[in-house]
């Protein structure tokens, strides 16, 4: 499973798909985090939790899309195990995610914000963890193993998002995007609301897994 | 491995194949041959698990799997030894090993252009060098191969004969799909003949084989006239070795004649040997 991910790795590194979602998040958290030195941070959380749904939806439709089907199917055959490549693709984004949501996470103590608190770093971590994985499954149900015509797909992306997004109490993301724009300061309620929508978010990527593995594995 | 019943239908079409039949036997080669869509590169996929058949099973595959796709995806920007490194990797070698074992094979295969030229910029026939050498990282149990002599040049069709001949030697299945007759009849010891999605396997008649001559030979100091007329001498293949000497394998009855036509071109006679039996080729060998 190693050599598999940092094949997939290598694939989407030396594509440089991985770069205008990756561009687009770091302009969002020049945008939204300017002033993390001075102001509350978990306010800063809830637009770049929306941000990460988008961004990790994107990297994972480019990277499925960067495989030739042909080279796909090769590497399922050296694999032995077709659904180990979705593993792979899904295991990267999130580690790309990880990364970008560091960023966002260490920018307060880097900026100097001294009022800062654990919990509101935890609360940060897990709604980027959860947003990185609802972004991952909505790139996966839409890419192009699921839906082969690109229009159609990036369509598919889009409403979906603004579904998951903007629907007023649709869990995961929306209710704790909208928590996290209300609260200044994180309690152990916030971060606890918090991991049980990663929890949700982590069970709609496996089902989103399973479905996308499903429909791929009849098309073929 | 088995192929029992296998049928395939892609969604919304007609279906591919019907009820196929198929044993692949360790040490034996099977040429699976048809026309222009007539599901021969479905079945290979089926054979190496790249999709899954509709109806039927398909039992014992082998787990070391080496598939030679017909068309080698060009749009990769890793290095063609940075590849066959992740694919060797892939099927289970260490780091040093798959890069040790991908070069030896891009070497073998005279890969043009370098093992450290990225994929998208290599020619089809480059391209197909590196999807054979991606089939063999790893000795397969089984290697299935779509069209593999399209786009590779005189001397790789002599190194890719003779892997199919090592896989088989060493107890692999080989499975190739060609639709030239002269290829089928000196590579495989069965025909699979795909039509209108059935198939039907046929043997190769024993008494259309023969005896292929290896002739090595030292080329003339002053280049001179080509060594010898293929088509008038019965040569299969012809590839250099690499240090200077060239390797020419030649149906046996004709070797004698083509012998005398190289010496008297002024080329060198360093090694003659009985290589292998093959079958007949129908229209003067492989090229």
């Amino acid at each position: 499973m190693i050599a598999l991910v940092r094949y997939t790795a290598a694939v989407m590194f030396h594509s440089q798909r991985y770069l205008p979602p990756a561009l687009v998040f770091i302009a969002c958290m020049a945008l939204f985090a300017n002033d993390a030195g001075a102001q509350p941070v978990v306010p800063i959380f809830a637009p770049m939790t929306a941000v990460a749904v988008v961004c990790s939806a994107w990297s994972t439709a480019a990277l499925i899309a960067v495989e030739d089907p042909v080279q796909r199917a090769i590497t399922a055959v050296n694999t032995g195990r077709s659904w180990a490549l979705l593993v792979a693709v899904v295991v990267v984004v999130l580690l790309t995610s990880a990364v970008l949501a560091g960023l966002v996470v260490v920018l307060p103590g880097v900026l100097g914000n001294d009022r800062v608190t654990a919990l509101d770093l935890a609360t940060g971590a897990l709604a980027l963890l959860a947003a990185a994985c609802l972004g991952t499954a909505i790139g996966m149900v839409t890419s192009r193993l699921v839906i082969r015509r690109p229009g159609w797909s990036l369509l598919a992306a889009l409403l979906l998002l603004v579904v998951v997004l903007l629907t007023r109490g649709l869990p995961p993301i929306n209710p704790l995007v909208l928590l996290l724009a209300r609260t200044e300061s994180a309690t152990a309620g916030v971060l606890a609301t918090t991991a049980w929508s990663a929890v949700v978010a982590v069970v709609v990527l496996l089902l989103c897994a399973v479905v996308t593995q499903v429909v791929a594995t009849r098309r073929d | 491995m088995r192929l029992r019943g296998v049928g395939k239908r892609y969604s919304g079409g007609r279906p591919v194949l019907r009820g196929v039949d198929l044993d692949l036997v360790p040490g034996e080669v099977l040429a699976v041959t048809g026309g222009n869509g007539s599901g021969k590169s479905t079945l290979l996929r089926i054979v190496v698990g790249a999709t899954r058949p509709s109806s039927g099973r398909v039992l014992d595959r082998p787990r070391q799997v080496g598939y030679v796709p017909e068309r080698f995806p060009s749009d990769e920007r890793l290095t063609a030894r940075s590849y066959l490194a992740h694919m060797g990797r892939l099927r289970g070698l260490g780091t040093a090993e798959a890069v040790e074992r991908g070069s030896g094979l891009l070497d073998r295969l005279a890969l043009v252009g370098g093992a450290d030229t990225p994929l998208r910029g290599l020619s089809k026939g480059n391209l197909q060098k590196v999807a054979v050498a991606q089939a063999l990282v790893v000795p397969p149990a089984l290697l299935a191969l779509d069209e593999p002599w399209s786009g590779l040049d005189h001397a790789a069709h002599g190194v890719l004969g003779e892997v199919i001949a090592e896989v088989a030697a060493e107890g692999g299945a080989v499975v190739f799909t060609d639709h030239r007759e002269s290829v089928v009849a000196i590579t495989a010891d069965r025909v699979c003949q795909v039509r209108e999605g059935r198939a039907s396997v046929v043997d190769v008649d024993p008494a259309d084989r023969v005896a292929v001559t290896r002739v090595v030979l030292r080329p003339p100091r002053l280049p001179g006239p080509p060594l010898a007329d293929p088509l008038l001498h019965g040569v299969f293949d012809a590839r250099d070795d690499g240090g200077g000497l060239v390797v020419v394998r030649v149906a046996g009855e004709h070797s004698d004649g083509f012998l005398l036509a190289a010496l008297r071109q002024g080329w060198s006679v360093v090694r003659v040997d009985e290589a292998a039996r093959a079958h007949r080729p129908e229209h003067g060998g492989l090229r």
